[in-house]
Parts: C-alpha cells; structure tokens; sequence
C-alpha cells in the first residue's frame, strides 16, 4: 500500500500539512523502512479524516489543517512511546546489538526526568546532611579541591587535610546550592506538570 | 478543596482505563479506524485525549496480541487502519469487566 498525500488547495495549509508530516518521518527514521511507512500513513490517514471531518465547514482550510494538527499533537510527544516500544521489539527480534542500544536510549530517555528529580533530591539532602555534619565534625567536614582531578564536600584522610578551601564560606555555600537545587527542582516540577497537563488535556 | 489533586488523579484514572474502555468498544463487533475510535470515544465517554496518544496505546495492545489491524483501501486514494479485537482481547476485556465490576462494588460499599 503506498502513501497518498492529503490534497489541499490552499498552497499554506499544503505547506504546513508538508512540514508537520516531515517531523512524522524524522522521528519515525529511528524505525525500519515498514514500520516507518506504516507511522506516518497511519498519522496520514487521521489527519484526511480528522480534516474531512472538521466541523467548521465555514472555516479556511489552513484554520481547519491547524485546528486538526492542535488536537493531533506535537508528534515528537505523542509518537515517543510508539517508536520507543517499536524500537525495542525490533531490537530484541534481531540481535543486532546497534539497535538494541538505540531502542535502550529511547526508552530510557522516557524515564531521564524520574533520573533527574532523583539526581536532584539526593544532591539536595546531601548539601543538608553536610550542613548538620560540619556542626558535629567542625574540623573533619569540609571543601576539598586541589583544582585538578580532587573535589570532595564532605570528609577525607588526614594527607588531604592542606587541600581544604573556605572552610569559614562552608555553610553559606552549601545553603546557596541548597537554594540553587530547591530552585531547579521548583522549575523542573512546573515543566512535568505543563507537560502532562497539555498530554492529558 | 486541592483541584490539582483531583484533576491529576482523574488524569491517571482515564490513562488507566483507556485501554479498558477502547476493548469495550472493539468488543461490540464493529471494526474502528483510529480517527473513529477517538470520536466513539468522546460520544460513548467524556474522556477527550489528545488524539494522537490513541496510537502508542493501541500498538501496545497489538502487541499484546489483543488486537489486530487490517489496511482498507479508500477511494479518496487513502487508506484506512482499521482495528479489531481479537479472541485473546474478548477474555482480557470479560476479565476485565468482572475487576471492574468488583471494584466499583467494593467502592460504592464503603
């Protein structure tokens, strides 16, 4: 079965049908040349129908195209768990271990913000923990750096006692990323929720 | 009252039924393309997604062997994928209701 363009009249609706498929294909590439065909004539298909379908007769073609795509999706959300899933049978019917890889970083790219917020939390409580343990330790916790390849916040042997720096500066800068990290996280949380917000709406 | 509570649990709560309710309406006997299945969907239900989540859920359930798809050739010149439930789907979907059916007892006895 080939692939048969959505035919418009309007050289404007034609041309963002034209860029909205091209994002279908680019993220589809990851995919074997079926399955790819078989993505993007299926979004093909739902966007003739859902076009035909539009109910504003009275609208332009472009309004119509656009209203359509709006409650399609971005396909570089939506598509991300097919081509995920996809790639991962793909990967585990041939063996080849390229793509087992490939599908591997697609999935786990779903679950990178669960890794971040982790990454997050934990530096988080660390900077906090360091911050009660200079009160119980005063001279053993601290910053040591000898600005090459050494960087620890927290304690270390007595032969890396000389590496210390700002011992007095300790709390203050451990608040300040403390505050820096609380932020980030603030941040990320709004972006998750904007996200699942427009996914679910 | 935290709406934000309530609208982030009734979001989890239609992600979690949505393929319970699609194998609900595969399992009435007629064939649906995936633009249809979406409309049937917002006339049967009030659940409104966005459209294009329907196509990773219904591959999973391919995959799952609960569905299958078929390409229908269309005189406009494209075609459609139309879905149907399998027998696998039919005692998923029986299964499921019964859960259901259990659970909704168990809620309203509270």
């Amino acid at each position: 079965m080939n692939f048969t363009e959505v035919p418009f009249t309007d050289p404007n609706a034609a041309r963002i049908y034209r860029d909205y498929m091209n994002r279908v294909r680019r993220i589809a590439r990851k995919l074997d040349r079926a399955t790819q065909q078989e993505i993007v004539m299926e979004i093909n298909s739902h966007i003739y129908e859902s076009f035909q379908g539009e109910s504003n007769y009275a609208a332009h073609e472009t309004e119509k195209l656009l209203d359509t795509l709006e409650h399609l999706g971005q396909p570089e959300l939506f598509l991300k768990p097919l081509i995920a899933d996809k790639a991962m049978d793909q990967a585990t019917h041939t063996f080849n271990p390229i793509k087992v890889v490939r599908a591997l970083i697609l999935n786990l790219t779903n679950g990178i913000s669960y890794f971040l917020f982790a990454l997050c939390y934990l530096l988080l409580f660390s900077f906090l923990i360091a911050i009660i343990l200079k009160e119980i330790f005063p001279t053993e916790i601290g910053i040591y750096s000898n600005y090459k390849n050494i960087f620890v916040i927290g304690s270390v042997e007595d032969q890396y006692q000389d590496l210390k720096l700002a011992d007095e500066y300790f709390m203050p800068i451990m608040l300040v990323l403390s505050a820096v990290v609380y932020l980030i996280i603030t941040f990320l949380l709004k972006i998750k929720r904007s996200l699942n917000r427009r996914r679910t709406a | 009252m935290d709406k934000d509570f309530v609208l982030k649990w009734s979001s989890q709560l239609k992600k979690g039924t949505l393929s319970f309710i699609i194998l609900k309406i595969l399992n009435q006997g007629k064939d649906f393309y995936g633009y249809d299945l979406i409309n049937e969907l917002k006339n049967r239900t009030s659940i409104q997604i966005a459209e294009g989540t329907l196509y990773p859920l219904m591959n999973r359930l391919k995959s799952e062997d609960l569905v299958v798809s078929n390409w229908v050739e269309q005189s406009s010149g494209i075609p459609r994928k139309y879905y149907s439930i399998t027998s696998e789907g039919k005692k998923v979907v029986a299964e499921m209701s019964i859960y259901w059916s259990n659970l909704n007892h168990i809620i309203h006895s509270i």
